[in-house]
């Protein structure tokens, strides 16, 4: 089949795409090489991203726990999760955006799909996720019994949650949709970044407000608690927030509260319109992105 | 069937970072391409309405001065860059050596590099493992393979290249100048690899200064000249045309049976 360079169609975004996908072992090497790299000649390796995960956390929670005067044992595992979660999508903003710039060298060297660099951020950021998801399974050892009590407490005075079941499984299908939401993260903030290269210095300062506004150290119930029935517009803070909904369709099922379809049809929504947007990307400028990396 | 077809393709730069008022003069020089400056902008022209048929068993040599767009039509026939205007049409199996300082990771081993170069030429990961053992054996680079590539000197880069191209049986060979850094007695090996290669359903296209190497591995020429193919034909005649002389005329007999030309 010969390779036709004329024109710009979806045709040729689609086949990008499907032999990106095609070539997983390239870009599953290439993932684990990354990881592998930057913990080339340290002892432990690749679980300092472990360990620094668990000291963040525990530090964190503390804090938190004592200032927002909320049990430890339910908070700081919705704390850890939610900051596991955070990292993953932190990483697909910030590396997504420099997804082409930094592989710069074998985009002018070696002829492949885009679609290969992004997978490549992406699989890194998942098997980062995997070692940080180790402290999830400490703190869910230690807190197992704070966790499946009936009608738990985030926060004093806050909404009673049901507690740890067999719906904990929900958990995967969020984390494989998430994983698809940074794929098209990677393509279209690769592909804007690599045009106008102020982008990831927009996203970089975004990304720390961002942090403390997605309720990842604060529960939402906080906000009712604080503000009582007034609270109306504060909500919307939260749920105007689209990483909020991803955050909650995998910490809910994680450490068992209440859990609600709304999270799933938002994310299912972005999802759709994402890849519109990325793929509408990938038609006009894929072929230009060798000549401006 | 092998093919190369490019029709009217042209390949523009944009240069963001350049200020175009220091520009406003169209700068045309006697290196590189031309510089537009309509646009805000400004823009190199690297390449200028280039059409061209390349079909199996051509050993192509691309000559040139410095910054006459041979890299460029390199990659343009690679498929790295598409067109900015008319078409290219690539059938076959692509494998190009580059520059070798970029494209490989100087921090992984030499096996490491083997493995993620052929992946990206479109092998299995088992594929490579069963020929780990051939461009060992291609390279002689033995026990260094498994030590980081930063201890490499240019040549055995070289060879590591060579050796992971040469070994996938690639049907479109690309290989830029910086191949010349190997000494003579492994240029001889892999020039019969490389022809061979060519023989079995295959293309080359060969840029490079230096005469003696385009001898030995093609049998046409393209000459460009600021983004232009300047002229397209037997590897004598452009050469006769670009050096200005008969670059075969002081060959012995012997040579040139060998090199396959007549005199």
């Amino acid at each position: 089949m010969p390779v036709v360079h004329a024109g710009r169609t979806f045709s040729r975004a689609v086949e990008d795409l499907r032999q990106g996908f095609a070539q997983r072992e390239l870009w599953g090497h290439l993932g684990w090489q990354d990881i592998k790299q930057r913990y080339r000649r340290s002892v432990i390796g690749p679980l300092w991203i472990t360990l620094s995960m668990a000291v963040t956390a525990a530090g964190l929670g503390l804090l938190y726990s004592t200032l927002f005067d909320t049990e430890i044992g339910t908070f700081l595992p919705y704390l850890t999760v939610g900051f596991i979660v955070w990292n993953f999508m932190l990483g697909c903003m910030t590396e997504g955006a420099d997804t082409f710039i930094s592989n710069e060298g074998l985009i002018k060297h070696l002829p492949a799909p885009l679609t290969v660099y992004a997978l490549r951020t992406v699989w890194r950021l998942a098997l980062m996720f995997v070692h940080n998801l180790l402290v999830y399974l400490v703190v869910l050892a230690i807190f197992f019994p704070d966790l499946v009590q009936d009608d738990y407490l985030l926060s004093k005075g806050g909404i009673p949650q049901p507690g740890l079941d067999w719906t904990i499984i929900n958990a995967v299908p969020a984390f494989v949709l998430l994983a698809l939401n940074g794929t098209w993260v990677a393509l279209l903030f690769g592909i804007i970044s690599t045009r106008y290269r102020d982008i990831p210095q927009v996203i970089g300062a975004l990304t720390q407000l961002l942090f403390f506004m997605t309720p990842i150290v604060w529960p939402v119930d906080l906000i009712t608690r604080k503000l009582g029935t007034s609270a109306g517009w504060m909500v919307w803070v939260a749920e105007l927030n689209p990483l909020y909904h991803f955050i909650q369709i995998i910490r809910a099922p994680l450490i068992g509260s209440q859990q609600s379809w709304h999270h799933w049809a938002v994310v299912g929504g972005i999802t759709i319109v994402g890849w519109a947007l990325a793929m509408l990307a990938m038609r006009n400028y894929r072929s230009r992105v060798s000549y401006w990396v | 069937m092998v093919s190369i077809e490019v029709q009217n393709a042209s390949v523009d730069f944009p240069i963001f970072d350049a200020k175009t008022r220091s520009l406003k003069k169209a700068v045309l020089g006697k290196v590189g391409g031309k510089i537009g400056t309509e646009t805000r902008v400004p823009i190199i022209e690297a390449l200028h309405d280039i059409t061209l048929t390349l079909n199996e068993g051509d050993r192509v040599a691309l000559v040139g001065h410095n910054g006459a767009g041979k890299s460029t039509l390199l990659r343009l026939l690679s498929g790295i860059y598409e067109p900015t205007r008319g078409t290219s049409k690539i059938n076959g199996k692509i494998a190009p050596v580059f520059d070798l300082a970029v494209g490989m990771d100087p921090e992984i081993s030499g096996l490491e590099n083997i493995m993620i170069r052929g992946l990206f030429l479109g092998m299995s990961r088992k594929q490579m493992e069963a020929r780990v053992e051939d461009i060992s054996q291609f390279t002689e680079l033995g026990d260094y393979l498994h030590l980081p590539l930063r201890t490499y000197s240019t040549g055995m880069r070289v060879r590591l290249a060579l050796g992971v191209v040469t070994s996938i049986d690639p049907e479109i060979l690309l290989l830029d100048e910086g191949i010349g850094a190997v000494d003579a007695a492994f240029m001889a090996k892999a020039r019969d690899r490389l022809v061979d290669l060519v023989r079995r359903s295959g293309m080359l296209v060969f840029a490079s200064h230096s005469d003696d190497l385009l001898f030995e591995l093609c049998n046409t020429a393209i000459w460009m000249d600021e983004g232009r193919v300047k002229m397209h034909g037997s590897l004598r005649e452009v050469l006769t045309a670009y050096k200005g002389r008969d670059p075969f005329e002081h060959m012995s007999k012997e040579t040139l049976e060998r090199l396959g030309e007549t005199l």
